[in-house]
């Protein structure tokens, strides 16, 4: 009669629908997993019972035996299946970290450099009125700031690309090299003087620290450049014990660090850091210039070249 | 991949079984079979009525809710539904066999193929289900089915049904295979049904999941006839297996 009850069940489920999802639901718990080999369905545990019992009541059949050798050809197949499974889904779940961070980078894209090439064409439509109107000094100065506001949406948009590029490994030159490209840049679209002292390599540094680095450093490029009237900028790095550190300093005026000025990003650096398990330390004073310095632990270890100069 | 009307009834246009009428119905069925004596005509021929009705009204649920869904749920329905409508047949043909005595003696009786033909549709509709609801595992879910059915036949034939052959005197091959597929497929169906309820499985699947569970730890009244009492006796291995699990 309960086979009965399963059939009507069975029946009864097609009134309503089952439900089918609209994409997988990803890996079985593994304690369900434990369960199955240790559990009443488990082939493994049926023939150590198989095997014990025989060897206690002797002999063991031949098929027992047969259905040992499969049992093995089983599990070796089993491995190499799950081991392949593993690889693909790792696989794929770092695809769609890598899709996600595009989208993310994308939207950036579209927030900073869209609203900077719309208040660069305001800020042109406005110049060419003002020297219709006859007014032509202050049209030059729409136009200089104009200028200068294309230079920075330049600056900008390199921002997301470098970091894709970096994420998709397509990046030619190593975190050392593409700092350096960016410091001289860097002096060529704002005037602030550079200089850099990477005395550390940078290039052991996987391909998310690279990503992760190039983008805390952009963005403190970005800082000295809007905010801290610097005339020079340093970028240093150093090997200190097992700890990478990478840093870039200004001599400009500095600010508090218990009350940051705001549009800083100095959250969104921290917590970018912080997903490559690295840490961000900003350390200001006011009229004494700004450092910003990324460290990278659980490096090989190698004598402490920097000493004092932190 | 198709979307489906999660979460609502079917379509419309298909009558709705009122599930209270047919529990109620098989509540009362199942009471009456408890209260008769044991060994009873009646009692047999209530138990192959209610077997071959149940397996009747599963295909034509199934197969009649096909054309109202769609994609893999569709799919599903469909294999299950056929898969039901050959296990019908051969619960249909046993009886016949056992009624008018055709089939008794030959190599292979009707009966055995339309249970071959029925259980790989059902294993087939419960491996599309796994691939629906994991990701990625459907391969080694086939694999651990096909070691659970080995480990399970090999187990059930040592303790119970070789012991029960060599008392009955019964040895052949085609006994063999007759009286350990059942249990060794309904086994693999156990499992199958175990590896979806052990996704993040939604409530709609519950009952269904039940109706499989059920299904398949429950000893079927009509197995094979390789047992000279009946059912019951060439039905343990089942049983066994369906304590287990």
């Amino acid at each position: 009669m309960l086979w009965a009850l399963g059939m009507i069940l069975l029946g009864l489920t097609s009134t309503t629908s089952l439900g089918m999802p609209n994409q997988n639901f990803g890996r079985i718990q593994p304690w369900r997993i434990i369960l199955y080999w240790l559990g009443p369905l488990s082939p493994p545990i049926h023939f150590m019972i198989l095997l014990l019992w025989g060897a206690m009541n002797p002999p063991l059949p031949i098929y027992v035996l047969v259905g040992c050798a499969l049992l093995l050809l089983y599990m070796a197949l089993r491995i190499g299946l799950v081991s392949s499974v593993s690889k693909r889904l790792g696989q794929e779940r770092e695809e769609s970290v890598r899709e996600k961070e595009q989208g993310r980078l994308l939207y950036e894209l579209h927030d900073t450099v869209k609203q900077n090439v719309h208040g660069i064409s305001l800020t042109l439509r406005a110049a060419i009125v003002t020297e219709r109107r006859g007014d032509r000094e202050k049209a030059l100065e729409m136009f200089g700031r104009a200028l200068g506001a294309a230079r920075e949406a330049e600056f900008q948009i390199s921002r997301p690309y470098d970091e894709l590029s970096a994420l998709r490994g397509e990046s030619p030159p190593g975190a050392g090299d593409f700092l350096r490209q960016r410091l001289e840049k860097f002096e060529e679209y704002f005037g602030v003087k550079t200089h850099d002292d990477l005395q550390a390599s940078l290039e052991e540094l996987n391909p998310a620290e690279t990503a992760a680095l190039k983008r805390v450093f952009v963005e403190a490029f970005w800082n000295v450049a809007k905010h801290s009237g610097a005339s020079n900028m340093y970028l240093e790095s150093r090997l200190v014990g097992s700890v990478l550190i990478v840093r870039v300093r200004d001599d400009g005026h500095g600010f508090d660090t218990e009350k940051p000025p705001p549009g800083l990003g100095l959250r969104y650096m921290r917590r970018r850091a912080g997903e490559v398990g690295a840490d961000l330390d900003v350390i200001s004073t006011q009229g004494r210039g700004t450092a910003v310095q990324v460290r990278f632990r659980k490096r090989q270890n190698i004598p402490d070249p920097w000493r004092d100069d932190l | 991949m198709q979307g489906s009307d999660a979460g609502r009834l079917r379509d419309p246009r298909v009558p709705r079984i009122p599930p209270v009428a047919v529990l109620a119905l098989w509540a009362l069925g199942a009471l009456v079979f408890a209260v008769l004596p044991q060994g009873s005509e009646a009692k047999s021929v209530i138990a192959t009525v209610f077997s071959l009705s149940a397996a009747a009204f599963a295909a034509i649920a199934l197969l009649g809710a096909t054309p109202h869904a769609e994609g893999h749920e569709r799919a599903f329905l469909q294999l299950m539904g056929w898969g039901m409508v050959s296990r019908f047949a051969g619960n249909a043909l046993w009886s016949t066999s056992h009624l008018f005595g055709f089939g008794v003696g030959t190599l292979v009786a009707p009966q055995d193929v339309a249970y071959a033909i029925s259980y790989p549709l059902l294993v087939g509709a419960m491996l599309h289900l796994v691939a629906l609801v994991t990701r990625r595992i459907t391969l080694v879910t086939a694999l651990d089915a096909g070691a659970v059915m080995l480990s399970v036949g090999t187990l059930a034939w040592y303790f119970v049904l070789g012991p029960v052959a060599a008392d009955a005197g019964l040895g052949g091959a085609r006994e063999a295979v007759v009286t350990l597929s059942q249990p060794v497929c309904d086994a693999a169906l156990l499992f199958l049904g175990l590896v979806v309820a052990s996704s993040r499985v939604k409530p709609r699947f519950s009952m269904f999941l039940i109706g499989v569970s059920s299904r398949c730890c429950s000893p079927t009244p009509l197995t094979s006839d390789f047992a000279p009492s009946g059912p019951t006796r060439s039905a343990t291995g089942q049983r066994c297996c369906g304590l287990s699990a």
